[in-house]
């Protein structure tokens, strides 16, 4: 229920006033500025506040808890991301240094 | 002349292709283990059609959050497609009426960085469609064969983590300015001190939200 409801609202604002807004009506009047300025920093912040959800924490029963290895892992991660600017390099050296990870540990 | 147009538009897509299917396709797999059947995976990429806000819903929902948080969370996520929407419409001014909302649905991130890329504002409906096909079926796809095949993948690969890796890549590519930088380390903090004790996975929406006020004050003060 949750699932249908909250997918179909989703669904519906995002195609309609958001992704149409501009091409499917066409309003005259454009935003604020600083409704601008925020949605120009809400991707990264998206990017990394779901990276860090997944890499930082595991569930534990009803409970989160820091998950040590995947956090390294995440470092290692980082740091191949911004040294090589590269997808391939990137997923490569972080899916093998979490197994490293755990193969040693 | 509008076929070549579109096969045109489809062709950009491919070199994207590297980086969308990984994406999709662990999308995919992630919904799986948090315990959505293949067809609830699908609906929910073909109604939403959003791979950051699919993830946060998939999360949120697995943990039974209120339905009001699921969708503030993900059309905060979400709310980028409309700057998207209004940078792109002067590449619409000839899009026939009946195209228009096939060209709103698929309006995605790789979208905006193929389309704006031409500085030239004229009319790209058809380049458009093209790429727009080619971006739907291939998500789509990829989703559908990530949930299908996610309970055949071995636990010990630890393969969800493929997931937060492309996000963290993503990421990383778009700190061009310090900034963003600050967005970033500000969002990291605050999941890190408010993702675990606040309710209802409403940390995710809030970290977001305060990450993005610290972008912003931050290039008031530097400016």
């Amino acid at each position: 229920m949750t699932f249908w409801v909250s997918t179909l609202i989703v669904g519906f604002v995002t195609l309609f006033v958001f992704r149409g807004g501009f091409i499917i009506f066409k309003p005259t009047k454009p935003f604020p500025k600083i409704v601008e300025d925020f949605l120009d920093y809400v991707p990264v912040a998206a990017m990394f506040a779901i990276a860090g959800t997944h890499m930082i924490f595991i569930q534990d029963e009803d409970m989160l808890d820091f998950a040590p290895d995947k956090i390294l892992a995440g470092v290692v991660t980082f740091v191949a991301a911004w040294f090589s600017r590269n997808l391939f390099v990137t997923l490569a050296v972080g899916m093998s240094s979490l197994w490293l990870i755990h193969y040693f540990v | 002349m509008k076929l070549k147009r579109m096969y045109h538009g489809a062709m950009l897509v491919t070199p994207l292709l590297v980086g969308l299917i990984p994406f999709a396709v662990s999308t995919g797999i992630y919904g799986t283990e948090k315990g959505f059947t293949v067809y609830e995976s699908v609906i929910l990429s073909l109604i939403v059609f959003a791979g950051a806000s699919q993830v946060a819903m998939m999360d949120l929902l697995a943990q039974s959050a209120p339905i009001w948080i699921v969708v503030a969370t993900a059309l905060l996520i979400n709310l980028r497609f409309m700057v998207f929407s209004a940078a792109l419409s002067p590449y619409t001014q000839e899009t026939p009426f009946w195209l228009r909302p096939f060209l709103a649905y698929t309006l995605v991130d790789y979208m905006f960085i193929l389309i704006s890329a031409d500085s030239n504002k004229t009319d790209k409906s058809y380049e458009w469609a093209g790429v727009g096909i080619m971006v739907m079926v291939f998500w789509h796809g990829s989703v559908w064969a990530g949930a299908y095949f996610g309970d055949v993948i071995p636990a010990y690969l630890s393969l969800e983590y493929a997931l937060p890796v492309l996000f963290l890549f993503f990421g990383v590519n778009m700190l061009k300015n310090k900034a963003r930088m600050v967005t970033a380390g500000v969002t990291v903090v605050s999941i890190i001190g408010l993702y675990p004790i606040m309710p209802l996975g409403s940390g995710l929406m809030t970290s977001i939200i305060l990450g993005a006020i610290a972008g912003i004050v931050t290039k008031r003060n530097l400016a």
